[in-house]
């Protein structure tokens, strides 16, 4: 539902040479909340499971 | 009779399509439309069952799209940021089109989130955009005017999508004060031109 709105400007900073030298980052992407691709990077996907979310 | 809408929340309409209630939430689900029901492009999320469930589930889409707008805009993404704020403002839209009573709080929130998220498109766009009014026989039309980047002295046009908009501008400025009538006057509008 997201994808058709962000274009390419991460094609630019590559050109630019702005990406970050380590690029390597895991982000959950929710379908319906946060910030898509821009939201902070998780240590893996077992942070997104519900038992580490409630911390149990 | 139909009782007169009230200011307090309700969302009872004070038309008779009101009483069509089944023939519209119907046509909703099939067509993911709240008008113009013949085309066949899905605007409304498989999401909205009912027509009265569309302001909530276009809110929250709206604010999905700005919240990433607003990270791709601090990202220094802009045109990522300026495709999102858009879309976020096409969602506010279609929320609050979908209230029929006019001044009703949740349709002035959700033209108001549109209004902020079109500064979000103001602010990122790679040409000047500008909020104008244009004094017009006694009344003011509220427009937004994009100009050329660098240009001086071109020629402007003046649009108003459809007669209904120029009249709510023009023959009743009252009903500015709701959201129904700046949404029609506001974003739909104009245009090309000069930096004079």
């Amino acid at each position: 539902m997201m994808a058709d709105s962000l274009v390419a400007d991460w094609l630019k900073d590559a050109l630019l040479d702005k990406k970050p030298r380590d690029v390597n980052k895991v982000v959950f992407v929710h379908d319906r909340a946060g910030e898509g691709p821009y939201s902070r990077p998780i240590r893996g996907i077992e942070e997104v499971y519900l038992g580490s979310r409630l911390d149990i | 009779m139909i009782p007169p809408t009230d200011k307090t929340g309700s969302l009872r309409s004070e038309r008779r399509r009101d009483n069509q209630q089944w023939l519209l939430d119907w046509m909703v689900k099939t067509t993911g439309r709240t008008h113009n029901f013949a085309y066949d492009h899905r605007e409304i999320p498989a999401e909205v069952k009912t027509y009265r469930q569309i302001p909530r589930v276009m809110e929250k889409a709206g604010r999905h799209r700005q919240d990433i707008a607003r990270a791709a805009e601090a990202a220094g993404h802009n045109q990522s940021a300026c495709e999102l704020y858009y879309k976020a403002c096409e969602n506010y839209r279609i929320g609050q089109h979908a209230i029929f009573v006019d001044d009703h709080p949740d349709k002035i929130y959700l033209h108001g989130k549109l209004i902020e998220s079109f500064e979000g498109c103001m602010r990122t766009a790679d040409y000047p955009i500008e909020r104008v009014e244009i004094d017009w026989e006694g009344a003011q039309i509220q427009c937004n005017f994009h100009k050329v980047p660098g240009g001086k002295n071109l020629p402007t046009i003046l649009s108003a999508t459809w007669k209904r908009a120029w009249l709510i501008s023009t023959k009743w400025p009252g009903r500015r004060k709701s959201g129904f009538s700046r949404t029609r006057t506001t974003c739909r509008g104009p245009v090309a031109t000069s930096a004079g």
